[in-house]
């Protein structure tokens, strides 16, 4: 399995017994392509933030790539993120004031040595696969579309070939054919690299990419509500 | 990719980091401005005199003697009989003596009567002798020479005559017009006093004031002498037997000593000066440390992006100390370029103003200290910003 989750109760303010995520059981094998959808403040960001090891859990385990990153150490958890995870966001996924290729490098420089190796050649072959030519890889990000910035951050989130990529509602900034697009780009990249994805999005019309939706209400059995998730 | 990282970080906030700088920078230049002409008029002024053990004239405070003998700055409050120098330069301790006389100047420049021992036992810098540019030593009554800067700014020549005046100020209503000298030889640049001095045998000095008809010019009376003793075992027992001299009361100082405490005497206006300077600086370090915590706010985005690329909190620290590294080098670096060209362009109005002869060599010990005490100073006040930066990257949750 690439995630699995047991028990896992999460709250920001651990006095609180109401937790704000409450998943008995939630897996996602290796390979699959999941559509995880909810309203605004269900807990979708958290998640994420959880599978990132970002965040840590309250209760329970998190598995990745059976690894339980909720028992590694910060720093464990940030070399883990750097060498397996990839993460797209909505929007502003780029360092602004580094060229395309910078914004690919600087997500290889927290990898260890091996890794860094060809990166340059590697950075340019997936622009190139993704779109981005030759004239745009030294282009400071704040100088490209949004659509070029989001197939730059997927360029990047690839760069250290994760097992698993998370994305969080890529979509949301591009008007429905650069959406369409972007899609089919992102999912023929995940089935070519044989990446597990986690794709977050309230948009339903999407679900058609996908092999498996999940309804984060369907799984969160938690009973609290919160207010601080798009903190 | 990390200094590039930090280097392209400031670039894109290049209005706050370039006034950043340009305060920093100028903080710097004060710095280390200050603290180089203050080493290096000490240097200059400890220059002025080597290998003399021992300053006389009539009795009166150490300072004051040392600044009218040896820097020509201020007058001496009587004088010192014929008799009595004669009488201590035979002591069988004292290897030579250099008497001189001052009270008389042209166009602005001090006149010094002396003997010809001044060319030969007169030392500075390094044990540095008196050496012509062109000429020789004055041989008779009414031969002078001059210091290199009087001939170079007075365009004088070898041959040229020169009328002294009476009294110091650059006008004088009596001239010795009747007794006019004769130029015999110009000395090379020393960067002391001697450069801005005209250089008559007492003789001469004696010839001036004269009434006329009269032809012996034995002094009666001069300002002060030097003295070289055989040995400097001797230098206390020379002192005391002067300074108790019965004939007429009389000083002898130590010029090293004398000059100590003349810098004790400037160390407060020295210690002001550097105090202020340094506030300065850390005002502009402050600067910098508000500057990088305010663009800890306006990076929150940047640093959530970081993170999920999986850079520790320590990366988020280190990316602000180095910035605040770079801006200080750089200010470090300007500063010193700033300070060279300043310097280059103003030694020659210095030397000729003050008489300080400034070195455009800014590398001594001392700025290095100062660099990497700065430097230090830099990382230290950007502490609050970094620790800022690492404590939002653990708090930062990756999303939109």
């Amino acid at each position: 399995m690439t995630v699995s989750i047991r028990n896992l109760q999460f709250s920001y303010d651990k006095t609180n017994h109401d937790p704000i995520l409450e998943i008995p059981e939630w897996s996602v094998a290796a390979g699959e392509h999941v559509f995880l959808y909810g309203p605004s403040g269900s807990g979708k960001s958290t998640l994420l933030n959880l599978l990132a090891g970002v965040l840590t859990t309250t209760e329970g385990s998190i598995k990745i790539l059976d690894q339980s990153i909720d028992l590694m150490s910060g720093r464990q958890r940030d070399k883990f993120r750097a060498h397996h995870i990839g993460l797209v966001f909505q929007q502003f996924n780029l360092i602004h004031y580094l060229s395309a290729l910078d914004n690919i490098r600087l997500a290889n420089h927290f990898t260890s040595a091996p890794f860094r190796r060809k990166t340059d050649s590697r950075a340019k072959e997936l622009l190139q696969a993704l779109g981005i030519n030759a004239a745009l890889h030294h282009q400071p990000a704040s100088a490209l579309s949004t659509g070029q910035q989001q197939r730059v951050a997927i360029a990047r989130s690839l760069i250290n070939t994760p097992e698993l990529l998370i994305v969080d509602e890529p979509t949301s900034a591009l008007d429905s054919q650069s959406r369409d697009a972007f899609m089919t780009m992102l999912m023929e990249t995940v089935t070519q690299h044989n990446i597990t994805l986690i794709f977050v999005s309230h948009d339903q019309s999407l679900t058609r990419y996908f092999s498996r939706t999940v309804a984060l209400q369907e799984i969160n059995v938690a009973r609290g509500h919160h207010s601080c998730l798009s903190a | 990719m990390f200094i590039r990282l930090a280097w392209r970080s400031l670039l894109s906030r290049k209005g706050a980091v370039a006034m950043t700088f340009l305060a920093i920078t100028v903080s710097i230049f004060v710095l280390l401005g200050i603290e180089h002409i203050r080493q290096q008029a000490k240097s200059s002024f400890n220059n002025t005199v080597s290998g003399i053990d021992l300053i006389v004239g009539a009795r009166t405070g150490e300072i004051n003697l040392l600044l009218y003998s040896v820097f020509r700055l201020g007058n001496a409050a009587n004088n010192i009989s014929w008799s009595s120098y004669q009488d201590i330069s035979t002591n069988p301790k004292v290897a030579w003596t250099i008497p001189i006389s001052l009270g008389d100047s042209h166009k602005g420049y001090r006149v010094m009567g002396t003997t010809t021992d001044y060319f030969k036992h007169f030392h500075y810098g390094q044990k540095q002798t008196l050496n012509f540019t062109q000429g020789k030593p004055f041989s008779e009554v009414f031969d002078v020479v001059l210091g290199a800067e009087v001939a170079r700014k007075l365009n004088y020549q070898l041959g040229t005559q020169l009328v002294l005046a009476h009294g110091v100020a650059s006008t004088s209503f009596t001239q010795h017009d009747d007794n006019p000298f004769r130029i015999v030889g110009i000395l090379q640049p020393t960067g002391t006093p001697v450069d801005q001095t005209v250089h008559v045998s007492l003789r001469g000095i004696e010839a001036v004031h004269s009434k006329r008809g009269q032809h012996d010019f034995t002094p009666i009376s001069i300002t002060a002498f030097m003295v070289g003793l055989k040995s400097q075992m001797a230098t206390f027992h020379v002192q005391r037997e002067i300074n108790n001299y019965q004939p007429e009361p009389l000083s002898a100082i130590l010029p090293g000593v004398a000059l100590s405490q003349l810098w004790q005497i400037t160390a407060i206006m020295e210690n002001t000066l550097i105090l202020v300077s340094i506030l300065v600086l850390l005002a502009s370090l402050l600067g910098l440390s508000a500057m990088l915590l305010t663009s800890i706010r306006e990076r929150r985005r940047e640093i959530a992006i970081m993170r999920s690329l999986g850079a520790p909190p320590s990366f988020l620290f280190l990316l602000i100390q180095t910035e605040a590294l770079l801006i200080t080098l750089a200010s470090s670096a300007f500063a010193l370029l700033l300070l060279f060209l300043c310097l280059l362009s103003l030694r020659s109005f210095l030397t000729e103003n003050f008489s300080l002869s400034i070195s455009t060599n800014i590398f001594d010990n001392n700025i290095v200290y100062l660099l990497l005490i700065i430097l230090v100073s830099a990382m230290i006040t950007s502490l609050v910003p970094a620790i800022s930066a690492y404590s939002n990257a653990l708090q930062k949750r990756l999303n939109n």
